[in-house]
């Protein structure tokens, strides 16, 4: 059984009632807020941003379905939010799995222009392409602790491990991509 | 002083596993983990460790999400929630109400007139009309 965060100070309260109740203002709010991180999550861990785009479509589909019978105080939203996100992106890694010729994760395209901006994406791939490398428990707990930012504890219940889990899982993959990205650290 | 708890084994595991920032530590281990970084320099060196592929992981970026796919989104979130049923007819009760205590004063008035007025003036379908009128909003559309 899942156990989720309780929610008793959730940020998201007050904003989620106002959207069960249809504001139209209060939804472009929600969706001001999470869409960049539901995109972030969900580009780091399918690499491929145009897949990240439909599930977050797909995870704000969801929130819309169950943002009106929404039990508040059961468990906090932004969890919750990554949870269903990280479910939608294990379903495509799955069927990725299953197709004899998936294609390669694609990394953020160099734009045109600068030099430094060209080394800046290119070293931003460099490091997706590590991350990329790890398994993906390892991975994922550390797009969630680190870029997500979510707390150990709220981490390790999207992961659905204990915090002891968590803690091995992070210094398992932060040492590998110490290993990785030796020649990016000065 | 450092709680046993928190001996140098475990900074350094929780230094491994968490980075170099103290403030994103489990917020129980916080206190004594800045006592110990500030006592051992050995400590602060696996912090500037953690601080340094902290700095690394930051270099990765993602793109902001498309205008499009926000509007996408936009347009399959709930509309305003529509008026339920109970509080239609409760609507059309309170108009029903009100029309009915219309109808009400129009027949006292009604009467008033027919009592001072000669009966040739009383018109039978004029009154069937106002109970016509009211009985209108009984039901229509509910």
């Amino acid at each position: 059984m899942k156990t989720w965060s309780k929610a008793r100070d959730d940020p998201d309260d007050a904003l989620l009632r106002q959207v069960a109740a249809g504001d139209q203002g209060a939804i472009q709010a929600l969706v001001a807020r999470k869409l960049p991180r539901i995109c972030a999550l969900a580009t780091r861990t399918l690499g491929d941003a145009t897949e990240a785009e439909d599930v977050a479509q797909e995870a704000f589909l969801r929130v819309w379905r169950h943002a009106p019978k929404w039990r508040f105080g059961d468990a906090k939203f932004d969890t919750w939010l990554h949870r269903v996100t990280l479910n939608l992106c294990y379903d495509r890694l799955r069927k990725r799995r299953e197709r004899p010729a998936a294609e390669p994760p694609e990394q953020i395209d160099p734009a045109l222009g600068a030099d430094v901006e060209l080394e800046m994406m290119e070293t931003s791939n460099q490091v997706q392409a590590a991350l990329a490398e790890l398994p993906s428990r390892q991975r994922d707990a550390i797009v969630l602790y680190h870029y997500q930012e979510l707390s150990n504890i709220d981490a390790a219940v999207v992961l659905g491990v204990s915090v002891d889990a968590l803690e091995s899982l992070l210094a398992r993959g932060r040492r590998a991509l110490r290993a990785r990205l030796q020649g990016l650290q000065s | 002083m450092t709680p046993p708890s928190l001996n140098l084994e475990r900074f350094f595991a929780l230094a491994d596993a968490y980075g170099g920032d103290l403030s994103r530590w489990p917020e129980a281990d916080r206190a004594a983990a800045r006592d110990l970084a500030t006592a051992s320099p050995a400590a602060r060196a696996r912090l500037a460790e953690g601080c340094a592929l902290d700095a690394v992981l930051d270099l990765s970026q993602t793109a902001a999400p498309s205008a499009a796919l926000r509007l996408r989104i936009l347009a399959q979130a709930p509309k305003p929630r529509a008026i339920s049923a109970r509080a239609k007819l409760m609507r059309r009760l309170s108009w029903l109400g009100a029309a009915g205590a219309l109808t009400c004063g129009a027949l006292a008035g009604a009467v008033v007139v027919a009592v001072s007025a000669p009966a040739s003036h009383i018109d039978a379908d004029s009154l069937s009309g106002v109970y016509d009128q009211a009985n209108g909003f009984d039901g229509a559309g509910i």
